[in-house]
């Protein structure tokens, strides 16, 4: 029996643990980040909302990354499926009569 | 593809309301829940119904204006986080507080500005979608 994976099991669940219990705080309990934003998000920007005021103020960078990671996904998603598709039938038109196969079908199941 | 004259026409009634549903849920997020992400959600369902509804008529819309909205408006976002330091003080602080222009500082603008950026952002995802299912088709 190998060692390694059992050593690594057990330093990850000795790890865990100490993170756990270390970061965790009781049930019911605030940690000092929630109540520091609970009693002074009013005071600090002025929103009655919580959760707005972490968003748009405390954790802005953290917004404006989500805001990156969307943009990053519409721009995979054009650059993928919004091609201009005229140049690549033409394309093939072009080799189909240059070869004098047989249009068959959509050009794009091809 | 259009769909039936039922769907078409609670579409048309529909448009509006959300629309006005998604600007109050933007315009209003640091007073009640909701805020950018989920008033431009709202916003960009209204193209997702559009869509369905009356079908993809290429070339009666066009994704480059849609880019460009979304493009700069991310842009803005920068700029009112530089505008902090050019303020005097840290990057993306909230300089507006004290002015006494909004309620909540610069935390409607950021919202606003990420609302429209979402929801141009979901248009296009939607216009791209639809545009290759019909290419497909």
């Amino acid at each position: 029996m190998r060692i390694a994976p059992v050593l690594a099991g057990i330093l990850t669940v000795v790890w865990g643990g100490i993170f756990y219990t270390s970061v965790h705080p009781e049930y019911g309990e605030l940690t000092k980040v929630a109540s520091v934003y609970l009693e002074q998000s009013f005071t600090d920007t002025g929103s009655l909302n919580v959760v707005a005021a972490i968003l748009a103020d405390y954790r802005l960078y953290d917004t404006i990354g989500e805001a990156t990671v969307l943009f990053a996904a519409i721009l995979g998603v054009t650059l993928i499926l919004g091609r201009n598709h005229h140049r690549t039938e033409q394309k093939i038109k072009q080799l189909d009569e240059l070869y004098g196969g047989e249009p068959r079908g959509n050009v794009y199941r091809r | 593809m259009e769909m039936s004259i039922v769907v078409r026409t609670t579409t048309w009634i529909m448009v509006p309301l959300m629309l006005l549903f998604g600007a109050y849920i933007i315009l209003t997020g640091h007073l009640n829940p909701g805020g950018g992400f989920q008033g431009g959600v709202i916003l960009g369902s209204v193209s997702l119904l559009y869509f369905v509804a009356f079908g993809l008529k290429e070339g009666k819309f066009s994704e480059n204006l849609a880019s460009l909205v979304e493009d700069v408006s991310a842009l803005l976002l920068v700029a009112v986080g530089l505008l902090g330091v050019v303020v005097g003080k840290a990057f993306f602080s909230n300089f507006l507080k004290e002015s006494g222009i909004f309620t909540a500082g610069t935390i409607p603008l950021v919202n606003s500005l990420i609302g429209l950026k979402v929801g141009v952002a979901f248009v296009v995802l939607f216009y791209t979608f639809f545009k290759y299912m019909e290419r497909r088709a």
